[in-house]
């Protein structure tokens, strides 16, 4: 016991093993700036049009429907193992019930900004938040 | 008469079915973490496979890999899942880039091999929910902030693993292994 708490006093300070190596702090530097880089890139082709809701189950294409509607609009998707009802109001847009066992897709809330997605695995369906424009994009990242 | 395994060799398959119950049980623990959804977990179980790559070499912290996917799972009961499919995809292609980082590039510390191995399994993780779950290529407009925390958790967990191996080294039976 003497001898292990001679070792944590010989122990370099804290700092000395988050600093890594000079390689190590080159690739931090190189992943961070690259991850911005795509990210501003991303919400560029994003931004620009009126928000959409987009309702997705696999390719499929199931509804599209403006952000902020006057009226709330409640919609069924029929998804793989069920049917996840979606809410887009004022707030912005929520699964707020579906047939799968986790309802991760439920506990994530509501979401309004352009590029949010919400992703139930289980049922396959994805709701996704894009400008009306949307279809341009894709052609370009395809 | 089959020859007996040498003391050596049972002395680093010891520290391998250690390391690899340690990693089994963070595994677990981290399953049980609220965390930040489904597609977000802090790794911690990676550090395990880090310090297998330093005590025993590569084909071992592979195995490392696949084998702590495989068993914990069996134990949170997402064994042939989705869930488990995703999970042992980030494995596997993370711990092949950490290896080829491991290999190939010279002064790189567990700090930057982690990094690069928390980014391959965010990504390789996306990926295959894209090719077998949800087909669609929205799905990646949430990869960017989930990649940025990545970095962070990738850098702790290899700066602790850095730590950690500082001390197991000076451990008489992990300098011998």
């Amino acid at each position: 016991m003497i001898e292990e708490a001679d070792d944590i006093r010989q122990a370099p300070s804290l700092s000395y093993w988050f600093k890594g190596t000079l390689v190590d702090r080159v690739l931090l530097v190189l992943a961070v700036l690259t991850i911005i880089v795509a990210w501003q890139w991303l919400y560029q082709n994003l931004s620009g049009h009126t928000p959409m809701v987009f309702v997705y189950h696999d390719d499929e294409l199931l509804a599209k429907y403006p952000l902020n509607p006057d009226q709330p609009i409640h919609y069924i998707a029929k998804g793989s193992e069920g049917e996840s009802e979606i809410v887009i109001d004022k707030e912005g847009v929520r699964v707020v019930h579906s047939s799968c066992t986790s309802k991760h897709c439920v506990r994530s809330g509501v979401h309004h900004h352009v590029g949010d997605v919400i992703a139930c695995i289980p049922n396959h369906i994805l709701v996704t938040i894009l400008g009306a424009g949307h279809d341009s994009f894709d052609a370009v990242v395809e | 008469m089959p020859q007996r395994p040498s003391l050596a060799s049972i002395e680093r398959k010891a520290v391998w079915v250690g390391l690899l119950l340690l990693a089994t049980g963070l595994h677990v623990f981290e399953a049980a973490l609220p965390g930040l959804g489904p597609w977000f977990k802090p790794g911690l179980a990676n550090i395990m496979t880090l310090l297998t790559l330093e005590l025993l070499g590569p084909r071992a912290a592979f195995s490392l890999a696949v084998g702590r996917v495989v068993v914990g799972s069996f134990f949170i009961g997402t064994l042939l899942t989705p869930t488990f499919i995703i999970s042992l995809s980030g494995s596997v292609f993370a711990a092949a880039v950490m290896l080829l980082f491991w290999r190939f590039v010279p002064g790189v510390g567990l700090a930057g091999i982690s990094l690069v191995g928390a980014l391959a399994h965010m990504v390789a993780q996306f990926f295959v929910v894209e090719m077998l779950f949800i087909h669609q290529l929205a799905l990646y407009y949430l990869l960017p902030p989930l990649l940025l925390l990545s970095c962070v958790t990738g850098w702790l967990n290899g700066s602790l693993a850095t730590y950690m191996l500082w001390r197991m080294k000076q451990h008489t039976l992990v300098e011998q292994v």
